[in-house]
């Protein structure tokens, strides 16, 4: 077997032990590469960011525990943006999670702003299931269509937020975290297009691809994308999070993936034309 | 009225929601969002399938000693402990579901997709072969867009980054999007046919 | 016990952690055990959250507290689908599911035209010749050609001719370009979840680094 056989067989836990340890490493110690921000992330930022004082925003946490590393950070990220502008948030979503994500951020950021209290700056309704026929209810009876009852069992009647965010034409903004579906095509179709409310959203990597053409059509204003997104995202709010931090990592780990599969492909270009042996 | 009955409840269900989507007689609102709410309610009390199937396949295995029994016990254990406890607790947000959640369920989840990392990287680098053109172009974009997303690549060229987001904004928004077009008029040409009664797979074998 | 952040809830995610992480190196008995207590999990959690979101509210609130006793029967349906495990009546939880999915096809019918066909084609309409703007004028090309062709690559009541044959083959380099750039974010995607976990490990449990 000549070097060029073999760089096309390495053995699968090499390239495992190669990836845990360069990830290590460089959690360990940062380089600390320079983040670019992308038009689709300021296109995101500024859609929060022209939103009045005191207006509501509606935070979707359409995602589950396996894309936090993704999507939690922008979510922490979005809500210091909202609290720094005097937004309040009406948090929930139609995953499963979205109940406790939503409380993990809050849990977060509240730290930051011990003013926000909860029913008034913020509320979390959690999960309710019924994905597009949720989010129809809502346009036109949201406490009738989330039955009254925040994630933690208390009822709307002793939120005063909820008393003023009846309907989604209440709200001034919708930001959704997704990683599939149910997600934003149901916004889409059911609240954001009929009614022209400005919709952000942020969304794992995978996710990217498809919901892009509707970044261009006009159908969302910003879009962050995976985690690269949330870096950016902390970026322009100006607290660093665990996404920033996660950026060196990554950009290593697609070196090492993008240099395997480029000695993989030497390897088969040259074991191609050489000459087969005669016998 | 065992084949019909579904058949034409499935088509007067979705029959109330289209009319009222195109006339907006009052009557015809007030029913829609009735049946709205009774389908939220209705899909939600489905949720124990899922539980009671496991339920059957784990507990034969346990019952008949089959090999991994112990993990089915497990399992059970796992799945009832959580189910009595967030029940006795009282509410999801309770401060001890919570710390449930956080321990044990959101750890566990993140890890398992997170083994895809490695699966995607040995993957890549054993299947990923120029073997034709399509494959090297398949190759060259899904290179230039991993390079170009990630701060190494603008710290190696800075062009990497407009090149990546120039594939992202029209080559990849062209295919996506004829993609969406035609698979969402597969959709619509579904869901009429599950109205009108055509489609029946969802009932049965036997309808 | 219960407090967040406290070293016991630590160490039990980190050693569950360990063990589901431990199957990339070979199948072990951690690790099944882990697998099997998630899915137990999973499933637990999943209950609980749909009682206390939807169920016990639909009951104890909108049924007793507010008399909305119609809701009786939707919880009715619903409960019908558990009839299949019971083969002489086990025809009735068709009923359960013919009216969920036939009520979300109707919103498919409905709602689908405006945000995922009309909007997107309005959105494919690009100006084909931007003065002054070579690079914008291709680009925009690129998008529109390459949406239509996608499109006809898709035809397949026709044969591959001519003008058909060509826009396939455009359509099909085109959706070369489009997969390959959902190669490279699945990629992204993936190694983040990864780096999420270590970061975790080497954070929160090993204190190496900052958390």
């Amino acid at each position: 077997m000549t070097f060029w056989d073999k760089a096309q067989n390495v053995d699968r836990r090499v390239i495992y032990t190669l990836l845990i340890a360069i990830l290590a490493y460089i959690l360990i110690k940062p380089i600390g590469l320079p983040i670019l921000i992308t038009k689709e992330t300021k296109a995101a930022y500024d859609n929060l960011d022209k939103v009045p004082a005191g207006s509501i925003v509606w935070f979707s946490a359409d995602y589950g525990a396996t894309s936090i590393p993704e999507l939690l950070p922008a979510q922490i990220a979005t809500m210091r943006h909202a609290f720094k502008k005097n937004l309040r948030v009406v948090a929930g979503g139609m995953w499963n999670e979205a109940g406790n994500l939503a409380d993990m951020v809050w849990q977060e950021v509240k730290k930051d702003f011990p003013d926000k209290k909860y029913g008034i700056d913020f509320v979390n309704v959690g999960y309710k299931p019924g994905g597009a026929v949720l989010l129809e209810r809502m346009v036109n009876d949201a406490h009738q269509a989330l039955l009254g009852v925040d994630f933690y069992g208390t009822n709307f009647a002793e939120l005063p937020l909820m008393s003023e965010f009846k309907t989604f034409r209440d709200v001034k903004l919708i930001f959704e975290f997704t990683a599939g579906t149910p997600g934003e095509q149901d916004y889409m179709k059911m609240v954001t297009d009929p009614l022209r409310i400005p919709f952000s959203a942020a969304c794992t990597a995978v996710s990217t691809p498809g919901i892009k053409p509707f970044v261009q059509s006009g159908q969302m204003q910003g879009l962050l994308m995976g985690m690269a997104g949330a870096a950016e995202y902390e970026l322009l709010v100006g607290k660093p999070g665990t996404a920033i931090v996660s950026m060196d990592a990554q950009s290593a780990a697609h070196l090492l993936i993008i240099l395997f599969i480029l000695l993989g492909n030497v390897g088969y270009v040259i074991t191609r034309k050489r000459p087969s042996a005669r016998v | 009225m065992r084949r019909e009955g579904p058949i034409i409840l499935a088509g007067m269900a979705g029959l109330v929601s289209i009319i009222s989507c195109f006339f907006g007689a009052p009557g015809f609102k007030v029913v829609k969002d009735e049946l709205d709410q009774w389908f939220l309610i209705a899909t939600n009390f489905m949720v124990l399938v899922g539980l009671i199937n496991l339920t059957m396949i784990h507990w034969k295995r346990v019952s008949q000693k089959r090999a991994g029994w112990g993990y089915s016990v497990a399992l059970l254990v796992a799945a009832y402990f959580f189910i009595v406890h967030g029940l006795v607790r009282g509410s999801v947000g309770d401060v001890q579901y919570k710390w449930m959640y956080n321990t044990f369920f959101a750890p566990m989840s993140g890890t398992m997709f997170s083994l895809l990392a490695f699966y995607i990287a040995s993957a890549a680098y054993r299947a990923f072969r120029i073997r034709t053109a399509e494959a090297t172009l398949l190759l060259v974009s899904a290179v230039l867009v991993m390079i170009g997303r990630v701060p190494i690549g603008s710290a190696i060229w800075d062009k990497f980054p407009s090149i990546a987001s120039w594939i992202m904004d029209y080559p990849n928004n062209a295919g996506i999007r004829g993609i969406q077009l035609g698979a969402t008029v597969g959709g619509m040409a579904t869901a009429l046919r599950i109205l009108t009664g055509i489609e029946r797979g969802h009932l049965g074998s036997d309808v | 016990m219960f407090v967040e952040g406290s070293a016991i809830q630590i160490w039990i995610s980190a050693l569950l952690t360990l063990a589901i992480l431990s199957v990339v190196y070979k199948d072990n008995p951690f690790y099944r055990f882990a697998e099997h207590v998630f899915v137990g999990c999973s499933m637990g959690y999943n209950v609980v959250v749909s009682w206390y979101s939807y169920g016990q509210p639909a009951i104890t609130k909108s049924i007793m507290k507010e008399g909305k006793w119609l809701y009786i029967i939707p919880i009715l349906l619903g409960m019908l689908v558990y009839t299949r495990y019971f083969k002489p009546i086990a025809w009735l939880s068709r009923y359960s599911i013919a009216f969920s999915i036939g009520y979300g096809s109707a919103y498919v019918l409905t709602r689908d035209t405006r945000s995922l066909i009309l909007l997107p084609i309005v959105g494919t309409f690009k100006p084909l010749l931007v003065s002054g703007d070579i690079w914008q004028t291709f680009s925009n090309w690129v998008l529109v050609l390459g949406v239509v062709c996608t499109l006809v690559y898709f035809f397949f009541t026709t044969g591959r001719k001519g003008a058909l044959g060509v826009g396939a083959n455009i359509g099909k380099w085109v959706m070369m370009v489009a997969l390959g750039s959902a190669f490279g974010n699945t990629v992204m995607a993936r190694v983040s979840l990864f780096v999420g976990r270590l970061q975790f490990l080497l954070g929160k449990w090993l204190h190496v680094i900052k958390a």
